[in-house]
């Protein structure tokens, strides 16, 4: 009986083996393992067997039946996944069509741009500041130190209404507007559109500024180098080297221009910075004592820097874009770029 | 302005490379916009004398020209008109190179073979004439290089910008002060050189300044017996080198101390003056005056004019009249070297739409201890380049000497705005090397007493001088700090921030934001207006173009010509917004009320043209549309988001009518039962108007109200516990019955347990009755506080079915 039991049991290892089908695995199972199968048929004999050999027998027979079942789930197993691989294997898609999406908007570049100085100056400190874009002379000249009769108004071809009314030609009215409002330390940066007569590859007649000003007790010069490089590493890159070189502007003194490393060439030498290796990209200075009396602050207490920059300068040399009128065109495949 | 580095070099020594020449200026705020070296071209072309001209054998407008060169002689051919034995003129010959780049060859024409040719001034860039040849002096050494013979042809030329504050700069002498200041040197002088003859320059003309207000210097020379012809080629050169065109040895002369010193000169023809006098005074009223240039121009008041006995003969400070010019057969010359007042000449420049280059310097004014110097100086070289007698002495109007106020700077000052320390004695070695008097003050206050030069007119209180320091110190060692200050909270980005809040929203729409100009046309102003009674425009004085013409009261005109710009590109569906400011004139206020708005338009296929798409959606009727196009629930939708985004709920959208809009396919928006824009399809008349063949969904709001709600804070409600049931319900009602009004009534019988309410089908077409529609219900029944069982729902349902049978004669579709 014994060699039956290990027959059977060496028959359905190889009949397992040999089974790729589910269901005839299935059938086999019933048939070796099942209540009638073949195992019970040889057990059935075993009641005419001694009783000490039943027993042996017996424990004989039970571990073939559950290494037998273990077979028999192990090779089910197998199969139910060879079957789904098969299944997955059929199931494949084109991957590289394009994926289902609506139509996505872009905000316009030169916004982009604005809150992205926004947010470096908020980390320095400043507070936004916002004024009229329709100006009267006072704000935009009289009490920035530009009197009527002045050339200083020359480097600004004035859009009016009436002899007192105009558009802003900067961002630096909102100073004036902003240090009457507050008494320092104020410190604020103001976005905005202004308007110069003046239309060709570099000038548009409305265009885009930010200005910033800072007026506490103490503020220096070297506050506003140290200011100005803090934004200019952290907006156009951390190694690029910039200077500062006096220029004049009625508002502040001493003033400077800033230059910075010509972000295409790194300063060797291009077309773009005219072969120089610096890029024009700020006004500033330190704010003239002059508007302190306008505004009824101490000049003898307090000192502070005002800058200004245009966003399409910034955003041109960023994206190098070589004509300003783009901004304005509102091609959607310019706008689509950004 | 354009600055000859060889001229600079007679003012000061120069012992660094036209780079750093050019960097030094810069850094010290004289920037060099370009440098340009000129001229190393020429060193193959040669002075040649003309010996013999004879005609060409096959030629009648060619000649040949014998030419010596020094060690040889060659013969060329030569078409110039002015060619004429015994000239000196300059020879390139084959191999040399010209202005243009153009290599001189070896040629033969009409059967003669010339080895080189003689040139005009135009060709060697000398000069703008082309008409013949460039003739030297007759004492110009023959056969040596052009360079050798002129070594002020091979040059550095630097494009200097002065600013607006520094007039003093506007001349050789002023750069070279600069330059002297900025690198530890000093200035030197040309030496005048002048004989004068006996006859007292009084004797022929005396001088009045009644308004000396505006003049406060006038001070004249006489040379007589001068002989006007063209001046030596070297002073043509500089003058061509520096922009200004060479006139005449007269004009040229003071045209020369003027790019020399700065000071602007005048001459007038002696005989010409009536009266042996010149009087500056005002103009009379509504005078009308010719000036050189052939334009009859009419006076502002306070116009400063030179008049002699009888009449005006110069424009003050701006420009000579035609009636006393210089002219060939002038012999006698009066020269006129003033210092006029700065504003005045500018009034008179501004409102004459005038600036010349005596005009530009006198208004960022000029050196008032000059005016006698330049006198000196034009005379002594009229005398050289046309002989003639310099009458002895000057006259020289000088009634209330110009004074600069002694400025106290303060070390403390210097300090505080620097913030860099710098010690009163190197403030003092700065400011000196300017030629700043500097004088100590004799207190404890540790300060310096400050006076200026007569060329400054920068330099008037103490933070002049601090600028001065700095400069000359250089910006670049003046370290980079940070500002202390202290913290404080910051609500001024609320409006800023919510801004990018609705763009980012629009964005999420599929709307592409735009920047339009502020100014419009009037013609497009008119197309968007609501009623032109009250409606009037902000206009400008003075336009760029009519298409820029007034201030918009509505983004619609600009966002429209975007919209049209780009359909014109093909773009077949296109999606524009722009947010900006609005400006709307206030009666009995000078400026506009500016208001932010959000407006925008869209036309086009609703969905991307991609594969996903293609079988179409089910529109209103019942149709497959493979291609839809946006309608008015694609803009209100995204305005939808807009406000749901910014956490505002109390929305309504009521019927509207605008001109512009299609009356049944639009909307007035409120919120909190405040109007605040429009929205709706452009009707069918405007879309014809503004040229478009699609149809354009646009939409108009304010912004501000919106972001005052926005402020409101919002309030927790409970998530839902317990589970909901949901029932649908589809009826047929007529057409008009709006899915508001049914949304409400069956709210309104809820009892607090029905929590939506959506439509989700509506269907128009084939099996509902004409002027009928079929709408489809989900209703969600949920209650806070417990499950509801199906008893308790079925029964609210089965009211909400009645009364919508009853209240809106619907049939319940089964």
């Amino acid at each position: 009986m014994k060699d039956q039991l290990e027959s059977l049991r060496a028959s359905t290892i190889d009949l397992t083996e040999q089974t790729f089908d589910i269901k005839a695995l299935g059938d086999a199972r019933i048939r070796i393992l099942g209540r009638k199968g073949e195992l019970t048929g040889i057990l059935r004999g075993l009641k005419d067997l001694p009783v000490e050999e039943r027993s042996r027998i017996g424990q004989l027979a039970n571990h073939i039946k559950i290494e037998l079942e273990q077979l028999f789930d192990a090779r089910e197993a197998h199969l139910r996944n060879e079957i789904e691989r098969a299944q997955l294997a059929t199931e494949s898609i084109d991957i590289t069509l394009a994926g289902r999406r609506m139509v996505l908007g872009k905000s316009h570049i030169l916004n982009r741009v604005t809150r992205e100085l926004v947010e470096v100056f908020s980390g320095l400190g400043f507070q936004l500041a916002e004024g009229p874009e329709v100006e009267i002379d006072y704000y935009n000249f009289e009490a920035l130190n530009i009197p009527k009769d002045h050339p200083a108004r020359d480097m600004q071809d004035t859009f009016y209404f009436s002899e007192n009314v105009l558009l802003r030609t900067h961002t630096s009215p909102v100073q004036i507007r902003t240090m009457e409002k507050r008494k320092p330390p104020v410190k604020v940066i103001c976005p905005g559109k202004v308007y110069r007569r003046d239309a060709d590859v570099t000038h548009s007649p409305m265009f885009m500024q930010i200005e910033g000003l800072w007026v506490d007790k103490e503020v220096s010069f070297s506050d506003l180098k140290g200011v100005l490089t803090a934004f200019v590493r952290e907006y156009f890159g951390d190694k690029l080297d910039l200077r500062f070189r006096p220029s004049f502007f009625p508002f502040t003194e001493p003033s400077a221009e800033v230059d910075i490393q010509c972000v295409i060439c790194g300063g060797s030498g291009c077309r773009t910075c005219s072969f120089t290796g610096w890029l024009e990209i700020l006004g500033s200075g330190m704010v003239d004592p002059a508007l302190y009396k306008f505004v009824n602050y101490d000049p003898e207490v307090y000192t502070g820097f005002a800058f200004g920059l245009g966003i399409e300068r910034v955003a041109m040399l960023k994206y190098g874009i070589p004509d300003i009128r783009l901004f304005y065109e509102n091609d959607v495949r310019f706008l689509n770029q950004f | 302005m354009l600055v000859s580095l060889n001229w600079l070099k007679e003012f000061v020594d120069i012992n660094i490379t036209p780079e750093e020449v050019a960097e030094v200026l810069t850094m010290g705020g004289i920037e060099i916009e370009s440098l340009s070296h000129v001229g190393s071209e020429l060193k193959f072309c040669y002075t040649a004398k003309i010996e013999k001209v004879y005609a060409h054998p096959n030629s009648d407008k060619l000649k040949l020209a014998e030419i010596n060169i020094g060690s040889r002689t060659e013969t060329v051919i030569c078409g110039a008109p002015n060619i004429e034995e015994g000239l000196v003129v300059a020879y390139a010959p084959d191999g040399a190179s010209l202005a243009s780049g153009m290599k001189v060859s070896r040629l033969t024409i009409k059967g003669v073979e010339s080895p080189g040719m003689l040139c005009s001034e135009k060709e060697l860039g000398l000069g703008e004439d082309a008409s013949g040849l460039l003739v030297f002096d007759g004492d110009t050494p023959v056969g040596v290089t052009l360079i050798d013979a002129f070594p002020d042809i091979e040059d550095v030329i630097l494009e200097v910008s002065v600013t607006p504050n520094r007039g003093d700069c506007l001349s050789i002498l002023g750069v070279a002060r600069e330059i002297a200041a900025l690198t530890g040197t000093t200035v030197r002088m040309p030496r005048l050189d002048m004989r004068e003859s006996n006859q007292d320059v009084n004797d022929d003309l005396a001088i009045e300044v009644p308004d000396y207000d505006l003049c406060p210097r006038y001070a004249a020379r006489i040379i007589n017996h001068v002989q006007v012809r063209p001046s030596p080629f070297p002073v043509r050169l500089r003058l061509y080198r520096g922009g200004v065109r060479p006139i005449s040895n007269i004009v040229d002369a003071t045209n020369y101390v003027l790019m020399e010193c700065g000071q602007p000169l005048h001459a007038f023809d002696y005989f010409s003056l009536q009266g042996q006098k010149i009087v500056v005074r005002r103009c009379f009223s509504g005078e009308v005056f010719q000036t050189l240039d052939n334009v009859e121009r009419r006076l502002p008041p306070d116009t400063l004019m030179i008049c002699d006995g009888e009449k005006s003969v110069a424009l003050a400070g701006i420009m000579g009249g035609l009636n006393s010019e210089i002219v060939d057969s002038t012999n006698k010359v009066v020269i006129e070297s003033a210092c006029f007042e700065r504003f005045g000449i500018r009034r008179t420049a501004k409102s004459l739409g005038m600036s010349t280059e005596a005009s530009f310097r006198f208004e960022r004014g000029v050196d008032p201890e000059g005016c006698v110097w330049a006198a000196n100086r034009v005379s002594g070289l009229i005398q050289r380049w046309s002989g003639g007698d310099i009458y002895s002495g000057i006259i020289d109007v000088y009634p209330e000497p110009i004074r600069r106020n002694a400025v106290k700077l303060r070390g403390v000052k210097i300090r505080t705005t620097l913030g860099v320390d710098i010690s009163l004695h190197e403030a003092r070695a700065y400011l000196e090397r300017l030629g700043i008097a500097v004088r100590d003050i004799d207190d404890a206050s540790e300060a310096l007493k400050c006076t200026a030069p007569s060329w400054r007119w920068d330099l008037e209180r103490e933070i002049d001088y601090v600028e001065e320091i700095a400069r000359i110190h250089g910006f670049q060692n003046i370290p980079a700090t940070m500002p202390l200050c202290r913290a404080e909270p910051d609500r001024t980005k609320r409006d800023f921030n919510l801004v990018n809040r609705v763009r980012d929203l629009m964005t999420a729409s599929g709307f592409m934001e735009i920047v339009t100009m502020s100014f419009i046309s009037t013609a497009s102003a008119d197309s968007f207006r609501v009623d032109p009674e009250t409606e009037a425009d902000l206009a400008l004085i003075n336009p760029l173009t009519e298409d820029f013409a007034v201030m918009r009261r509505s983004l619609l005109p600009g966002v429209m010509g975007a919209l049209k710009r780009n359909l014109n590109f093909k773009n077949e569906s296109v999606r524009l917004y722009e947010i900006g400011r609005t400006f709307v004139p206030v009666f009995g206020s000078e400026t506009p009320v500016e208001k932010l708005k959000l407006t925008g338009a869209a036309c086009g296929s609703r969905l991307p043209d991609l594969w996903h798409f293609s079988r179409g959606e089910i529109d209103i009727l019942g149709k497959v549309e493979v291609r839809p196009e946006v309608d008015f629930f694609d803009i209100k939708g995204a305005l939808e988001n807009v406000l749901e985004g910014l956490g505002i709920n109390n929305v309504q959208f009521l019927p509207c009518s605008r001109p512009f809009l299609h009356p049944g396919k639009s909307a007035e928006l409120l919120v909190n039962g405040r109007g605040i824009g429009c929205l709706g399809e452009l009707s069918p008349e405007k879309t014809r108007e503004i040229g478009l063949s699609k149809k354009v969904q646009i939409f108009d709001i304010f912004l501000e109200p919106i972001f005052v709600q926005s402020h409101k804070d919002k309030v927790f409600r409970p998530v839902p516990r317990y589970p909901f049931i949901e029932r649908d319900v589809s009826i047929i009602v007529e057409t008009n019955c709006s899915e508001d009004k049914i949304k409400l009534l069956i709210s309104r019988l809820g009892h607090d347990i029905i929590t939506s309410v959506i439509l989700f089908d509506l269907y128009r077409g084939e099996s509902i009755p004409e002027g009928h529609k079929s709408m489809a219900f989900r209703i969600r029944y949920q209650a806070e506080d417990r499950t509801l069982t199906d008893a308790e729902v079925q029964e609210v349902h089965s009211r909400v079915v009645e009364t919508l049978i009853s209240e809106l004669k619907a049939t319940v579709r089964e």
